[in-house]
């Protein structure tokens, strides 16, 4: 599907996402209510057959008082891509999980989890992957701060 | 058989238990722990632990400048590094719109070919060794040694190249390059003629690969399951066909797909792209322009946005992410690892199998530790 088309499909199934065609994929934002529901579309219509998680992090914004979940879809049946954005609150960070439509997203959601420190509702599985189960704080929020690095700037 | 009343018979049973398989296990190629759940010989769970190595590149990333970075993905997937250095540079250069010269392009394609070639090598000395066939270790490493020593003429090293950056490649092509690569294609032919008739209709080897860790198509995509994993399960999809980066498109080569999805569908896509891969050398050796191998670059500060770019490594799907604020630093850097994916389907394949049998399975999936965990 064209850029435009793919956006308008997805306005048509959630006119509360905001849709951006200008930066270097198709991308929409979500509000948080609306993106569970939206997810199950884009994954099983057929015209947009979104079925490959082609990435999945986060970007913290500590200004806005946000962590901004990015999905990066791919349709191996259309070959189109977008971008789905959902903000988490910063001081509460939840999300309802996706890793029951793309099962990948089950181990991208535990490393989110594990660096910002956003929990991910419904997950079966949720524990930290990559720290310790005991490592205190989340390592890629901005205001992270570790003794054996803090103030390393070169 | 040994005759047992109906009392001791009651007093013999049987109960699952957990062992531990790695972190330091000669199969698990690194450091992974399996924590694994059997009945018996049989495995009724796997669960795989990372981050042995974790060592947060991610945010690393956010502490220097953009040139500085490539020498950190030259870490991650240290057996494809030139694609791993490749995957990062081509996203920046995206951000900046720059123009890459020609002749940095194909020298490119031609590293990546040939460490895709040393890679496979590697992975399939390792993997007949993993299956107890540990003469054909040898024959992979004897020709991994001879691109791994051109890698070493070109830039310096043989593991962690640093070879592409960001505008074209470090140094232009040494005089004996194109001859060794060559030399190298008819090496490569005959070698893999060669691994094909030692291992591959070997019956021990059949029953060890065939109808073994079956992924089905629908779960190897469900998975976001790159590379010669997504192709062993029948997937036609290879980066650089159908989502062509680069001067893919100059060349021609075939895709090869497996039918049925285990661990012996993966071996031959290996094998078969080894021959693709010699079949592009060959054919970027005739068209190789002349020029400059590095663009003019002045100062590298991509405008604010994000950006993503993906490509095929050895191992499968590498994509890169990043949000630039129009610094110098980026603001977040994400690199999704091929081999993260790949392994994450582990435990749904492995279930049922014999203890053993996920020897083989990890094995044919090809992962390399430092990309999971970077």
């Amino acid at each position: 599907m064209e850029r435009q088309a793919l956006l308008d499909a997805v306005l048509a199934l959630c006119p509360e996402a905001a849709a951006d065609n200008a930066p270097q994929l198709p991308e929409v934002k979500v509000p948080r209510a609306r993106f569970r529901a939206l997810m199950e579309h884009l994954h099983s219509d057929p015209a947009l057959a979104l079925d490959y998680p082609m990435c999945m992090t986060a970007v913290d914004w500590p200004e806005q008082a946000v962590i901004t979940c990015v999905y990066h879809l791919y349709s191996f049946p259309h070959g189109h891509k977008l971008v789905v954005k959902c903000d988490a609150d910063r001081s509460d960070a939840r999300m309802p999980t996706v890793s029951d439509l793309w099962r990948g997203c089950e181990w991208f959601e535990r490393e989110v989890y594990d660096l910002f420190g956003v929990t991910f509702e419904g997950h079966p599985d949720l524990r930290r992957i990559m720290l310790t189960d005991d490592w205190v704080g989340f390592p890629l929020r901005k205001d992270y701060r570790d003794s054996r690095i803090a103030g390393k700037t070169y | 058989m040994m005759n047992l009343s109906p009392q001791s018979k009651d007093a013999l049973k049987t109960e699952e238990y957990w062992i531990n398989m790695g972190p330091q296990h000669p199969s698990t190629h690194g450091v992974l722990r399996l924590v694994m759940r059997l009945d018996g010989e049989t495995v009724l769970e796997v669960v795989p632990h990372l981050g042995y190595i974790h060592r947060s590149m991610e945010r690393m990333c956010e502490w220097d400048v953009y040139p500085q970075l490539v020498h950190l993905t030259d870490r991650m997937d240290y057996l494809s590094a030139m694609m791993t250095n490749w995957a990062y540079v081509q996203v920046v250069e995206k951000a900046m719109g720059l123009v890459v010269p020609e002749r940095a392009e194909y020298i490119r394609v031609m590293v990546a070919e040939l460490n895709r070639l040393s890679s496979h090598a590697m992975w399939f000395g390792a993997y007949c060794m993993d299956l107890g066939a540990a003469s054909a270790f040898f024959y992979g490493f004897r020709e991994r040694e001879i691109v791994v020593d051109l890698f070493e003429t070109l830039c310096g090293q043989r593991l962690t190249y640093h070879y592409v950056r960001i505008g074209g490649v470090s140094k232009d092509l040494t005089e004996d390059f194109v001859p060794r690569v060559l030399d190298i294609c008819e090496t490569f032919k005959r070698a893999v003629d060669e691994y094909e008739a030692l291992v591959t209709g070997n019956v021990i080897f059949q029953q060890r690969t065939k109808g073994i860790g079956v992924l089905s198509a629908e779960k190897a995509i469900s998975y976001g399951c790159g590379g010669p994993v997504l192709r062993g399960s029948g997937v036609n999809f290879d980066l650089r066909k159908n989502d062509p980066y680069s001067v893919y498109g100059r060349f021609e080569f075939d895709v090869p797909v497996g039918k049925n999805g285990d661990c012996f569908d993966r071996y031959q896509v290996r094998l078969e792209e080894m021959r693709q891969s010699v079949r592009i050398l060959e054919q970027a050796v005739k068209q190789i322009p002349g020029g400059p191998s590095m663009a003019d670059v002045k100062a590298i500060r991509p405008p604010k946005g994000e950006y993503y770019a993906r490509l095929e490594t050895a191992r499968g799907d590498m994509g890169v992410y990043f949000v630039s604020q129009g610094g110098t630093k980026p603001y977040r850097m994400k690199f999704r690892s091929a081999c993260f994916s790949n392994l994450s389907c582990l435990p749904e394949i492995s279930a049922g199998w014999k203890l053993a049998d996920v020897v083989s399975i990890l094995g044919s999936l090809d992962v390399v530790i430092p990309d999971i965990d970077r």
